[in-house]
């Protein structure tokens, strides 16, 4: 991947502003500190940009999206003026909560296959303090717009494609707040500057973990397994809306090895693990999830629900209206005192 | 190697495989939805993408470069028996695969009858590209076309008729498609109100 040109703009939250700040752009000399530090950013992108997005269409169903329009226009004239209509974009979805930010269009290509690239960075503004030593005298000053690549509001997206015209539809982003609390800051780098959504749907995503750990859990002979992998299934309500991976979902209940290898086994292809997806929680439950029946005599029968008939018999009491008896046979694997059902 | 030799070797390596794997994908997703008739995938053959790359449009090449531009090199079809259930599947394919087109294919005007659908263009999903088979074998998209039965089994009879190598249709054979096609249109909208008097 090498560098063709580097844009940059310094946007202003705007989005309630009836008229726009004006906006500054410039080309990026290639050469210097500051293209050295934005050459690497540029080259850490294929790693760092992991969350792979596909544009939307419009409204009306039809195969075009502003954004990914603005995109083809810069990567056939790339000029400033090309660039600038990005920036006025994200600009006018910048609300005060992300504040002001130093956009930068790195424009690229690859070997063959020839692909040209687009990197879209934003880096977002902070306030520091700079200190300088002169000779026996330190001078430290207050500094309002320092632009850094903060690890925690870091946001970029790239592109790479063959074809100008049919292509670009999709492509990867970064942003570190996508799980952020405030709905805003969560869909303002994909969903409104970038008209985009997740390439996998939130079913999809959530219907490849769930049917991984069903498998897991009908193939383990693990006693160890099939537990981690109930208590799992019962905290993973926590996770609703969180967009996350199948190998992030098995870090964050810190699962044992041997359970996070039974879950990924039937995640095939296994780069999918790492494909990123919102959790839906009506989906996992659709997919996994336990039966449990609780009797008035104090009793809990627990199972996962495809298994729940074949695990329980139940017969109906006759001479006592809405009472059963429950059966069920097998060697007691583990056997513990429970402080709550 | 020129297009058709490149398209052959796609179909073979990555398209066939990767239409009957999606198939699966689909029916799985599908699952459960009531009055489906069937879920089909193809890839298209050959002689049919030679012939839509050769497409011109007023003189000019339509495609430029047919192999990233042309999106129904994988075609899949869902067959409902109601219009009412063509909606059903399309929020429900909307659900699990993400599109980058959607449109309800209609006659030009209301007194024209002619072909009815409604067309996605969806995100191949990374699920069906499988270990052995090549990204660049097979497109990013793919088209789904959602019919009720009689759209569908119009849609096939006029294919067969209409798209022959003899040549164009007569006037009058042109106003019995047509009229066929009013007849299966008539046919849909009786079903999909005695669907909903009997559902209500």
């Amino acid at each position: 991947m090498k560098i063709v040109k580097i844009l940059s703009y310094l946007t202003y939250p705007a989005k309630h502003l009836d008229e726009q700040p004006t906006i500054a752009g410039t080309d990026i000399p290639n050469s210097g500190r500051l293209y050295q530090m934005l050459a690497e950013v540029f080259n850490r992108s294929t790693r760092e940009c992991n969350i792979p997005v596909c544009f939307m269409p419009s409204e009306d169903g039809k195969q075009f999206n502003e954004v990914r329009a603005d995109i083809i226009g810069l990567l056939r004239e790339q000029s400033v003026p090309l660039g600038l209509k990005l920036a006025q974009r994200l600009q006018a979805t910048t609300t005060n909560k992300s504040g002001l930010g130093l956009l930068f269009l790195i424009l690229g290509e690859s070997d063959p296959p020839r692909e040209q690239i687009l990197l879209i960075s934003r880096f977002p503004a902070d306030e520091g303090i700079v200190a300088a030593q002169n000779s026996e005298t330190l001078s430290v000053e207050f500094v309002e717009q320092v632009f850094l690549k903060n690890a925690h509001a870091y946001k970029g997206a790239l592109y790479k494609d063959t074809s100008i015209e049919s292509g670009f539809w999709t492509g990867n982003a970064v942003d570190r707040q996508i799980n952020h609390g405030t709905k805003d800051l969560a869909t303002y780098w994909i969903k409104a500057f970038l008209k985009s959504d997740l390439a996998t749907t939130s079913r999809a995503g959530t219907k490849r973990l769930a049917v991984a750990l069903r498998e897991a859990n009908r193939q383990a002979t693990d006693i160890l397994v099939k537990q981690e992998i109930s208590a799992v299934a019962t905290l993973a309500r926590n996770l609703s809306g969180k967009v996350t991976t199948i190998s992030e979902f098995c870090e964050h209940f810190e699962l044992s090895d041997v359970t996070k290898k039974a879950i990924l086994a039937p995640v095939k292809p296994e780069r999918l693990a790492d494909d990123k997806f919102q959790f839906d929680l009506s989906e996992f439950n659709r997919h996994f999830s336990y039966k449990s029946v609780e009797l008035d005599n104090g009793a809990v029968l627990t199972a996962s629900l495809e298994s729940f008939d074949q695990c329980f018999q139940r017969i109906e009491v006759e001479d006592r209206q809405g009472a059963f008896i429950f059966t069920t046979e097998g060697m007691i694997v583990d056997e513990r005192l429970k402080k709550t059902k | 190697m020129d297009l058709r030799e490149r398209y052959q070797e796609r179909y073979e390596k990555g398209l066939k495989p990767v239409a009957k794997i999606l198939e699966d994908h689909l029916k799985d997703n599908m699952n459960g939805l009531p009055r489906v008739d069937r879920i089909s995938a193809r890839a298209k053959d050959t002689d049919r993408f030679m012939s839509k790359a050769a497409k011109q449009v007023d003189g000019q090449p339509k495609y430029s470069d047919p192999l990233n531009q042309v999106q129904d090199q994988i075609g899949a079809r869902i067959v409902t028996f109601y219009l009412d259930d063509v909606e059903t599947v399309s929020k429900e394919v909307e659900e699990y695969y993400r599109k980058i087109e959607s449109r309800v294919v209609v006659p030009d005007s209301e007194s024209e009858f002619g072909y009815f659908g409604k067309h996605y263009i969806l995100l191949l999903p990374d699920d069906v590209i499988v270990d052995g088979i090549e990204p660049s074998d097979v497109p990013k998209f793919f088209e789904l076309q959602i019919k009720t039965l009689f759209q569908h089994a119009w849609s096939e009879a006029n294919h067969d008729l209409g798209y022959k190598p003899e040549g164009e249709l007569m006037s009058d054979e042109k106003r019995k498609i047509a009229f066929t096609s009013a007849q299966a249109w008539g046919a849909d909208q009786i079903f999909a109100d005695l669907f909903r008097m009997r559902n209500n």
